[in-house]
C-alpha cells in the first residue's frame, strides 16, 4: 500500500474490534488465578442510619469470611475529595461504613467465599441492625439550617459555595436593570449514572513475601489509582502495579477510588489469596457515582435588537454523601455555572454555585461534566428570549454567536476559548435541518411537530490547573514510547489505555505519520503501570489531544534517530532524507532508497557498521506539551413530535455539527458523537436515577433505570468543521460533544412544539407525564395531584459576594 | 445478582413434569421460558428449592389453529404463535408488543398468563377473547376460564402441583374488529397504559359485542365494563366512542408507578382507549382490511 498524504484523516478501521468482537477481549472477569476467592457486599438498604451491631455469625458457619469496617480501618487511611477549592468541605470516605451508613447501596461488609454465588448466600446471612435516621434527600432543603446532617462533624449539609463570573459585581446588576427584555426560567435535570457496558470489577493479588499488590481493575485512570490505592494501603508506588487490558466503558465514571475497589485489595492482603469482586447491575446503579443532579435558576437581559448584555444564574448542585477522590464532589457544578455563557458574547455574568451533601451515593464527573446542563439552561434561555423579542431563534443566536475574528475569546467566566467555528457551525447546522421535510408526517399522526437547536462550547484536554494543581494525583501530560523493533515494525506504549473508544488506533494513525511506517506495522499496548510509561487516564475529551500529541513527540524523535543512522548508511546528509510508507529516500529521488527495516535490523544487531557516537536506540518517550486547554465547539438540532395524547416524544431528525479541530479519524468521532448523543437523548427523556423521599432507591434495576435503546434513537447525521487548535497536532478532543448539546437540543425541540399550545415543560427527564400535565395545565385542565418537579433554588442576595473564582477544566 | 442454588428437573414430558410438581409439593417451580423467573431469582425476590423445566417437554411444544382461535402448549414461545400466519391478527399484534424478539424466542405464551403481571399483554389477550387455560396435575385436569385464572398481581387460581399446561384464546366473530394499543416509554417496555378492544357491529354500526380490556393500570388486567356497556346497541361514532372512552376507567382502581401516576395513565388512557375504539370499528367494518392491517 503506498500513501502520501498521511493516515491521519482516514477512516481507518479500529485496531481494537476484532479481538472485542471474537470475545477476544480480556476484561476484569475474563482472568480467574488459581485459589481466586470472590467477594460480594453487605450494602446499606437504607439511606441515613446508625449502625447498631452487625452479626456475621451465621455466613462464617456457612464457610464465609466477613470483614467489617473494624477489620479493615487498620489497614487503610480514609480518604476525601478536597481539592483546594477555598472552603470545600467533605466527610472522610472509608471502605466499609463505620458508625453510620450514608447512603443506600454503601458499602457495610464485605463477604468472601469461594465463589460469588456462595458469596450472596453467606452475604444474605449477615445480620445488620439499623437504626434509621431522617434522610437528606432535598439538596435545597439540605442546605437549612437545623436540619439532619449528612456528616455531624462538618456541622451544615454545604460541601462548597462559591461565585463565577465578571468580576466587576455589579455590572450584571447595571445590564439588567437596562435591558428591554429579562426572560427567566428554572430548570433541573434529573441524577444519572453512565451504566458502563462493563461494571465495575477488580482483581486484587497481593504478595505478602514481597508485599506487593496486583490490580487488575476497570478503571480510565490506572496510574492516578496505583498512587491513591498506595496511598491508601500503606504501599510503596512500585509496589502497587494496575493492570487494565479491555474496558467496556467508564464515561469518567472510572475515575475514582471507590470503597468497594478498596475493600477488595484489603480483604486480598488479610486473606493472602486472590479476591475477586465483579460489580452487578444492581450495585452499579446503587453505587456507581452519579451525575447531572442540578437545579438552575437563570436569567438572561438583552437589548431591543437582541444582543445579550447579562446573565445571572443560581445553581444548587446535589453533591450526594461523599466527595470523591481524588476528582471532588464539585466539578459539575463548577462548569454549570462556568460554561453557561457557551460560544455568545455575554458581556456580564454572575453565578451563585453550592453544592449540597445528601444521602445519595456520590455526585461526580459524567461524560460532558456541567455542560450539558449548562448548555441545556442557557439555550433555554435563548429560545424563551427569541420568543420574548420576537425573534426567529437561529437569528437570535446569529446576533450573538462569537465570530472568528474575536477569537481567543475570554468568556465572562473566565475560559480562554482559544480557536472555533462557532457561527459557522450555526449556519450549517440552520442549512442542514429541514423542518418541512417533517410536517406532512407529523400533520398525518396528528402530533406536535418542533424544532430545537443548541450551540456549544466544550472543555477539552485541560492541564495541570483544574486537578493537579489542587492538590490532586492528577496531571496534564501522559508518557508515550515508541520503539522500533528489529524488522523495522513499530510498538507503542501508551500511558494512558483506552476505555472502549479506540485509543491505540488513533494512536498508530499518528505514529504512522510521524515515524513513516505505515499503520499496519504499528502495534499498541497500554494497561500495565509496571511497564508502562506514566499518564493520567482517560478524562475532559484529552486522550486525542494528549496521548496523541506524546506519540508524535516519541515518534519524531525515533524518527530523527533513524535518519541519522540511514544518512551514515546512504551515505547522505540526514537532512535530506524521508521516510516514507517504511522507506528512508532521498528526498527528491525516490529510487535511492533502503528499507526502515534495514534500518532497524543495523541499530539492534550490526553496530559494529556504525560510528560510536551514534544514537542505536530506537526508542524514546515522549511527553505532551501544549497550550492548557482547548475548546471545542459546534451545533446540535433535533427535530421531535410530541403526541398530544400520550405526551410521548419522538425524535424524527438530529443533525450535529462539530469542529474537534484536525480528525485523526472520522468514524471514530462519528462514533464518539453518536453515543454522547444517545447519552444525551437518554438525559433528556428517560432517565432518572429516582430516590424517594427516605432516600430510596427505587430505579434498582434497568427496568426502571431507562436507557436509550436503538429503537428510540433517530439517526444522527453529523458534519464535520475543522479549525485546527494551537495543539500541537491541531486536534481538539472529541469524546463528550455529544453529550453536552443533546439534552438542550432536545428539550428546546419539545418546548418548541409545545409552545403551539402555550405550554413549555422545565424538567428532565420530559416523562410523557409532564408533557400531557404542562399542555393539560396550559389548556386550563388542572391535575388534582401534585407535580413530582423538584424544586429550584431562588435568587440570593448577592450582598456579601466574595471575589469570583476561576475555574479550568474536566470536560 | 446470583441465583440461589436449586435442583433442577428438566420433564420430558407433560407426565414428567405433574410428577415432579407432586414430588417436590410447593417448594418446586415450573420453569418455562425464565424470562421472567430467573430475574426473580437473579434477584433472590423468588427461592424455589427445585425447578421443573418444561420448555422442551416434547407433548408440550404443539400450537393447534383451529377456526382462527389456538390451543396453545406450555412450552411454545411467544415467537412461534406469533410468526404464524395461520394465527388471527388480533393475537399476533399482541404478542408483537411482548418485550423484544430475544424476549419472545425463549418465553412462553403460557408462562406468561401464569406469571400474571398486570401490565403483560397475554392476560388481558385472554380477557378479550374470553379464553380458558387448561391446569393439569398428578390427580387430574381443570378448565378455566379467563374471567376466573387471574386473582391478583402476580396471584393465578393456579394450585400447587398444577402447571398451565395449555391455554385456548378463540377465535372472535369474523365480522368484528379490533385493536392494540399501549403508551411505553421505549420501544418494547411494559405498557404504561394498554388497551385491547373487539367490537362487532351490524350494517348500521350498530354495536353487538363490545370488550375493552385494559392493561398496566390496575392490579390485574381487567374490563372495561362501564365502557363496554355504553357501546352495546349503541351506533358507533365519534360521539358514542368519545363517550364510552370518557368512562373506561370508571370503577376501575388505577394504580400508578414510578413512569406515570395514576392521574396520567387515566388521562392517557382514555384517549387511548377513544383511538382504539375508532380503530376496532373501521376495521369492523372490512375485516379483509384489519387483516391487511396487522400485517403491515
Ligand atoms: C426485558 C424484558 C421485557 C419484557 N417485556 C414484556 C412485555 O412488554 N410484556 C409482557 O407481557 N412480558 C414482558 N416480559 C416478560 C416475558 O413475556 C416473559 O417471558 C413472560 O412473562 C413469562 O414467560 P416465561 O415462559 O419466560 O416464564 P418463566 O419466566 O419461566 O416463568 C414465569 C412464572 O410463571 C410460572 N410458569 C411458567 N410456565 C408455567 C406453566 N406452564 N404453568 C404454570 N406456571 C408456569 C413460573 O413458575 C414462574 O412463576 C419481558 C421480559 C423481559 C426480560
Amino acid at each position: 500500500m503506498t500513501l502520501t498524504d498521511g493516515w491521519v484523516g482516514r477512516r481507518v478501521r479500529r485496531s481494537e474490534d476484532p479481538k472485542i468482537l471474537l470475545g477476544r477481549g480480556r476484561f476484569v472477569d475474563d482472568v480467574r488465578p488459581t485459589r481466586c476467592l470472590h467477594a460480594a457486599f453487605v450494602r446499606s438498604p437504607v439511606a441515613h442510619a446508625t449502625i447498631v451491631a452487625t452479626d456475621a455469625s451465621e455466613a462464617v458457619q456457612a464457610g464465609a469470611t466477613v470483614f467489617t469496617a473494624a477489620d479493615l480501618d487498620p489497614l487503610c487511611t480514609p480518604w476525601k475529595g478536597l481539592l483546594d477549592w477555598p472552603g470545600l468541605a467533605a466527610g472522610d470516605q472509608r471502605p466499609l461504613a463505620s458508625g453510620k451508613v450514608r447512603h443506600v447501596g454503601e458499602p457495610v461488609a464485605i463477604v468472601v467465599a469461594a465463589s460469588r454465588a456462595e458469596a450472596e448466600d453467606a452475604a444474605e446471612l449477615v445480620d445488620v441492625e439499623y437504626a434509621e435516621l431522617p434522610a437528606v434527600v432535598d439538596p435545597i432543603a439540605a442546605l437549612e439550617p437545623g436540619g439532619p446532617l449528612v456528616h455531624d462533624e462538618l456541622g451544615a449539609n454545604l460541601a462548597f459555595e462559591s461565585w463565577f463570573g465578571t468580576k466587576d459585581e455589579h455590572a450584571v446588576d447595571a445590564a439588567f436593570a437596562q435591558a428591554t427584555a429579562v426572560v427567566e426560567v428554572a430548570m433541573s435535570t434529573a441524577r444519572h449514572t453512565a451504566t458502563a457496558m462493563e461494571p465495575r470489577g477488580v482483581l486484587a493479588e497481593y504478595d505478602p513475601v514481597a508485599r506487593e499488590l496486583t490490580v487488575r481493575i476497570s478503571t480510565q485512570a490506572p496510574n492516578m489509582l496505583q498512587s491513591a490505592f498506595a496511598e491508601i494501603l500503606g504501599l510503596r508506588e512500585n509496589s502497587v502495579r494496575m493492570l487494565t487490558d479491555e474496558v467496556g466503558g467508564a464515561f469518567g465514571m472510572k475515575a475514582h477510588v471507590y470503597p468497594d475497589e478498596i475493600a477488595t485489595c484489603a480483604a486480598s492482603m488479610l486473606l493472602g489469596r486472590p479476591v475477586s469482586w465483579i460489580q452487578d447491575r444492581a450495585e452499579s446503579l446503587q453505587s456507581d457515582t452519579q451525575a447531572r443532579d442540578e437545579r438552575v435558576r437563570a436569567a438572561i437581559a438583552l437589548a431591543g435588537d437582541g444582543t445579550i448584555i447579562g446573565l445571572r444564574s443560581e445553581i444548587v448542585s446535589d453533591g450526594g454523601a461523599y466527595s470523591v477522590y481524588p476528582r471532588s464532589m464539585v466539578t459539575e457544578g463548577i462548569q454549570v455555572s462556568t460554561i453557561m455563557p457557551g460560544p455568545y458574547r455575554v458581556p456580564a455574568y454572575r453565578s451563585h454555585l453550592r453544592v449540597a451533601i445528601t444521602n445519595k451515593a456520590p455526585l461526580a464527573v459524567y461524560r460532558a461534566v456541567g455542560h450539558p446542563v449548562a448548555i441545556l439552561v442557557m439555550e433555554a434561555l435563548l429560545d424563551e428570549a427569541a420568543r420574548a423579542v420576537k425573534l426567529d431563534p437561529a437569528e437570535l443566536r446569529r446576533r450573538n454567536i462569537l465570530k472568528p475574528e474575536e477569537l481567543p475569546y475570554t468568556s465572562a467566566a473566565g475560559h480562554v476559548y482559544d480557536s472555533g467555528s462557532h457561527r459557522e457551525s450555526l449556519e450549517r447546522l440552520v442549512d442542514r435541518i429541514d423542518i418541512g421535510r417533517h410536517a406532512a408526517a407529523a400533520r398525518r399522526r396528528g402530533t406536535l411537530l418542533g424544532v430545537g437547536i443548541a450551540c456549544f462550547v466544550e472543555v477539552t484536554a485541560p492541564g495541570v490547573a483544574f486537578y493537579g494543581a489542587r492538590g490532586a494525583p492528577i496531571t496534564a501530560h501522559d508518557q508515550v514510547e515508541v520503539r522500533v523493533e528489529p524488522d523495522g515494525t513499530a510498538t507503542v506504549l501508551l500511558g494512558t489505555p483506552g476505555q472502549g473508544q479506540g485509543l491505540h488506533t488513533t494512536a498508530a494513525q499518528v505514529v504512522a505519520d510521524h515515524l513513516g511506517i505505515p499503520f499496519d506495522r504499528i502495534n499498541v499496548l497500554s494497561g500495565d503501570t509496571r511497564t508502562m510509561p506514566h499518564g493520567t487516564g482517560v478524562w475532559a475529551s484529552r486522550s486525542a489531544v494528549v496521548s496523541s500529541g506524546a506519540a508524535a513527540a516519541a515518534a519524531r524523535e525515533v524518527k530523527a534517530r533513524m535518519l541519522a543512522i540511514a544518512a551514515h548508511l546512504m551515505e547522505v546528509d540526514a537532512s535530506d532524507l524521508e521516510i516514507v510508507d517504511g522507506a528512508v529516500r532521498v528526498a527528491g529521488a525516490p529510487d535511492s532508497r533502503i528499507d526502515v527495516a534495514h534500518v532497524a535490523e543495523v541499530a539492534h544487531w550490526r553496530t559494529h557498521q556504525l560510528p560510536d557516537d551514534l544514537q542505536v536506540a530506537l526508542a524514546a518517550i515522549g511527553e505532551y506539551r501544549g497550550p492548557n486547554v482547548t475548546f471545542n465547539n459546534g451545533a446540535h438540532g433535533a427535530v421531535v413530535e410530541v403526541d398530544e395524547s400520550s405526551g410521548l416524544v419522538r425524535i424524527v431528525d438530529y443533525v450535529c455539527v462539530e469542529d474537534c479541530g484536525v480528525l485523526i479519524n472520522p468514524d471514530i468521532v462519528d462514533g464518539q458523537i453518536r453515543g454522547g448523543v444517545a447519552q444525551g437523548v437518554g438525559g433528556a427523556l428517560l432517565e432518572r436515577l429516582h430516590y424517594d423521599g427516605d432516600g430510596q432507591l427505587l430505579t434498582s434495576t434497568l427496568l426502571d433505570y431507562l436507557l436509550p435503546a436503538a429503537p428510540d434513537l433517530p439517526d444522527i447525521r453529523i458534519t464535520h468543521i475543522e479549525t485546527p487548535s494551537p495543539t500541537p497536532l491541531g486536534v481538539k478532543g472529541a469524546g463528550e460533544a455529544g453529550a453536552a448539546g443533546a439534552p438542550a437540543a432536545v428539550h428546546n425541540a419539545v418546548n418548541n412544539a409545545l409552545a403551539q399550545r402555550g405550554a413549555r415543560v422545565w424538567h428532565q427527564p420530559i416523562t410523557p407525564e409532564r408533557v400531557l400535565r404542562a399542555l393539560d395545565e396550559a389548556a386550563d385542565r388542572l391535575w388534582p395531584d401534585r407535580s413530582d418537579a423538584p424544586a429550584v433554588p431562588r435568587w440570593t442576595d448577592p450582598e456579601s459576594e466574595p471575589e469570583c473564582d476561576q475555574p479550568e477544566g474536566d470536560g | 445478582m446470583k441465583l440461589p442454588a436449586f435442583a433442577y428437573h428438566r420433564a420430558d414430558s407433560l407426565a414428567d413434569a405433574v410428577d415432579a410438581l407432586a414430588v417436590h409439593g410447593p417448594e418446586a417451580r415450573v420453569l418455562g421460558g425464565g424470562q421472567s423467573l430467573l430475574p426473580l431469582m437473579a434477584l433472590r425476590m423468588s427461592v424455589p428449592e427445585v425447578l421443573v423445566d418444561i420448555s422442551t417437554a416434547a407433548d408440550l411444544r404443539h400450537h393447534e389453529v383451529h377456526d382462527g382461535g389456538v390451543t396453545v402448549g406450555a412450552a411454545v414461545t411467544t415467537r412461534t404463535l406469533e410468526t404464524d400466519p395461520g394465527v388471527h391478527p388480533l393475537i399476533r399484534s399482541c404478542l408483537a408488543r411482548i418485550g423484544h424478539v430475544e424476549i419472545r424466542t425463549r418465553g412462553t405464551v403460557c408462562g406468561s398468563l401464569a406469571h400474571a403481571d398486570p401490565a403483560a399483554e397475554l392476560p388481558a389477550l385472554l380477557l378479550a377473547v374470553e379464553g380458558s387455560v387448561e391446569l393439569v396435575a398428578a390427580h387430574g385436569s381443570r378448565v378455566v376460564p379467563a374471567a376466573e385464572f387471574v386473582a391478583g398481581p402476580y396471584t393465578t387460581s393456579i394450585d400447587d402441583g398444577e402447571l398451565v399446561a395449555a391455554a385456548t384464546l378463540p377465535a372472535i366473530a369474523a365480522s368484528a374488529g379490533w385493536s392494540v394499543r399501549e403508551i411505553a416509554r421505549r420501544s418494547g417496555d411494559f405498557a404504561l397504559v394498554g388497551v385491547i378492544c373487539v367490537l362487532d357491529v351490524d350494517r348500521s354500526r350498530r354495536c353487538h359485542d363490545a370488550r375493552v380490556v385494559l392493561f398496566g393500570v390496575a392490579a390485574t388486567a381487567v374490563r372495561a365494563t362501564a365502557a363496554e356497556e355504553a357501546l352495546l346497541g349503541e351506533i358507533v361514532d365519534g360521539l358514542s366512542v368519545e363517550q364510552a372512552a370518557e368512562l373506561a376507567f370508571t370503577g376501575v382502581d388505577v394504580l400508578g408507578d414510578l413512569h406515570g401516576s395514576a392521574e396520567y395513565r387515566r388521562r392517557a388512557g382514555a384517549r387511548l382507549v377513544a383511538a382504539a375504539l375508532d380503530e376496532a370499528a373501521d376495521r369492523a367494518h372490512d375485516t379483509t382490511t384489519s387483516r391487511a392491517a396487522a400485517r403491515a
